[in-house]
């Protein structure tokens, strides 16, 4: 920078040295040269001030477009999280919301099959010739509902045990497990279409 | 209601118990009827299409061992000679979605399957006053 001022004193001096070459007196160009270089040196410095006054700024600025830029990629994060999180709760409601289903129409078949069979016996002891065979076969009827309806119970229950998330559990159709015609217990699962719950 | 000849009904539904309770409350109606029973969708399908003697009435259960409810009735609706029998879902499902998917494909009414075997004679007795009293079904005039 010092070069440049003395740089800069020397061609301003030169130029007025050279302009003012009909001075007669050389003192007279010394201090035309002198006030010259002082002028030059006033509008030097303010040309520096003004530079790093400028890079301040520019440094301010780039500071600011990082943190900017920073934020904003954080706000995208956090955004694309709350989303991700939003869309999962929404996925656990909407499975929650199917389980539900699922397990209403699971306990709800048995339960009409124990109440209508009951109303059937009921129906009969009102006769005034009962078919015992018939109420014999409608009260086992009963308690094959019965039994029925606690294992889907059971199954329920060990569903939501062994279930880590909910969507496996959706559709489930525990009636898989009612006792084959060989009497064992089938372990064969079937997922229900969502869009048709019995 | 005298018709000519029994009223045929085709009962789509694997749940013995709902079976015997659906016959029972035909029984106790005043329809003449016929009801022929498939346990499973697939079966109903092949029935439907082997007979020539079509059903007045399908009684659709919406949920099948094989198939659903839905992919039979849009089967059904699929087929020319089949479109035109009406077909009455039921369901122990009530969720607007089922509903909504069923009408969709052109069920003719969807209803939930009562609890109550009263519940469920109340409704044969709706079907006889308006499917088979009211309402004029294909090929029966």
């Amino acid at each position: 920078m010092l070069l440049g001022l003395v740089t800069a004193s020397v061609v301003v001096g030169t130029g007025v040295y050279l302009i003012d070459s009909r001075a007669s007196h050389r003192s007279d160009t010394l201090i035309v040269f002198g006030l010259g270089s002082l002028v030059m040196m006033k509008f030097l410095g303010v040309a520096v001030w003004v530079r790093r006054r400028m890079i301040r700024h520019e440094s301010a600025y780039r500071k600011s477009v990082a943190e900017a830029e920073r934020y904003t990629v954080e706000r995208d994060q956090a955004e694309s999280g709350l989303a991700l999180t939003v869309q999962r709760l929404a996925g656990v409601s909407e499975e929650l919301e199917h389980y539900s289903h699922a397990a209403a129409h699971e306990l709800r078949t048995p339960l009409r099959v124990i109440g209508g069979y009951a109303e059937l016996i009921e129906r009969e002891l009102a006769n005034d010739e009962i078919d015992h065979e018939l109420v014999r076969r409608w009260a086992a009827c009963v308690l094959a509902g019965y039994e029925r309806m606690g294992r889907r119970m059971d199954d329920l229950a060990d569903v939501s045990r062994v279930a880590p998330e909910p969507a496996p559990v959706v559709g489930e159709d525990t009636r898989q497990r009612r006792p084959t015609t060989d009497g064992r217990s089938s372990t064969r699962r079937r997922v229900l279409p969502r869009r048709a719950l019995k | 209601m005298k018709r000519e000849r029994p009223t045929r009904i085709l009962l789509v539904e694997d749940e013995p118990a709902d079976v015997e309770f659906t016959r029972y409350a035909f029984a106790r109606g005043r329809l003449d009827h016929e009801i022929t029973v498939c346990m499973t969708g697939r079966t109903a399908l092949d029935h439907l299409g082997a007979t020539d003697v079509l059903p007045d009435l399908i009684l659709l259960d919406l949920a099948l061992p094989d198939m659903t409810g839905l992919d039979v009735i849009e089967e059904i609706r699929a087929d020319p000679d089949l479109t035109a029998v009406p077909v009455i879902v039921l369901s122990t499902s009530s969720v607007e979605r089922d509903v909504l998917a069923l009408y969709r494909a052109h069920a003719n009414a969807y209803v939930q399957k009562p609890l109550r075997l009263a519940g469920l004679e109340e409704f044969v007795r709706s079907l006889e006053t308006f499917w088979f009293g009211s309402a004029i079904l294909p090929g029966t005039r």
